[in-house]
């Protein structure tokens, strides 16, 4: 799987876009992070396996309790993916704008000039 | 006018993507846009990716099927499907299938709202699988964006221009 691919399965799951939004307020232990959701540590551990595949989060080997981190350079992948789709159906749809905006300024002459109407 | 965050995206599940952009335009004309070869050739494609073939068979079970050329690299992209319900002006729901990617069909249904003369458009596009979705989220990316941005305005202003 490609990174962008791995990113998206990982924040597939409700539970684990809730513990980025919890490490995205700042570093935690799987403990803490297990607490809201009234989650197992093992069943913790293993979402953070996935997000830390994706690159998403990384746990410091430093501190003997080892805080997990939220990292944002994956998601800023995503959002600029999502952002040239959008950017590709917004010239598309200013496309139809400009188009409508000559339709209705000669109505006449486009709207009913060609093409098969297919109202009754 | 043409601003670039007037088109929202949102992804409210696995397999869904929506798009919702409002119209300064009636709600049957808005409606039109996808119901005539003549109104979706003026506004579908770009300077690359030209439209070189349209066909469609506007009622309920006809077809429809869009050719766009790249004008760089000649590949042509063909677009296919089925149209499953036609309820003018507001509700529009038909398949979609890529062609040069076989199976890869979605469900495309478009909701069109009008308040105060502002035709809102919802698309929502309904996917076989999540990979397909995220696949053609992608697909964005890959087809030379910033080249159609550059020749828009131009675009723009000799669509407005024409006769």
């Amino acid at each position: 799987m490609d990174a962008l691919s791995l990113t998206f399965a990982a924040l597939a799951d409700p539970t684990r876009r809730a513990i980025l939004a919890r490490l995205a307020l700042g570093e935690a232990t799987v403990g803490e992070l297990a607490a809201p959701f009234d989650l197992r540590l093992p069943t913790v551990s293993k979402h953070l396996k996935v997000l830390q595949r994706a690159g998403l989060v990384s746990q410091s080997r430093k501190a003997q309790w080892r805080p997990c981190q939220l990292e944002a350079a994956p998601l800023k992948d995503i959002a600029q993916w999502a952002e040239a789709f959008r950017a590709s159906w917004e010239r598309q749809f200013s496309q139809l704008d400009t188009y409508l905006d000559e339709l209705q300024r000669e109505p006449v002459a486009r709207a009913t000039g060609r093409g098969k109407r297919h109202d009754k | 006018m043409t601003n670039n965050s007037k088109t929202q995206l949102t992804l409210p599940s696995d397999v869904e993507l929506v798009l919702v952009r409002d119209f300064r335009a009636p709600r049957p004309l808005v409606f039109d846009m996808w119901s005539t070869p003549e109104h979706v050739a003026r506004w579908v494609g770009c300077p690359i990716l030209k439209m070189t073939f349209c066909e469609i068979d506007f009622r309920e079970g006809g077809r429809w099927r869009w050719v766009l050329e790249n004008r760089d690299d000649g590949v042509k992209h063909g677009f296919s499907g089925e149209y499953r319900e036609i309820v003018r002006p507001n509700r529009l729901v038909f398949t979609e299938q890529y062609e040069n990617i076989p199976g890869r069909k979605r469900l495309v249904t478009h909701t069109l709202d009008e308040h105060g003369g502002v035709t809102t458009l919802t698309s929502r596009h309904l996917y076989p699988s999540k990979e397909y979705r995220d696949g053609h989220l992608k697909s964005g990316m890959q087809t030379g964006l910033d080249a159609m941005f550059d020749r828009l305005d131009a675009f723009a202003l000799s669509l407005a221009a024409a006769p």
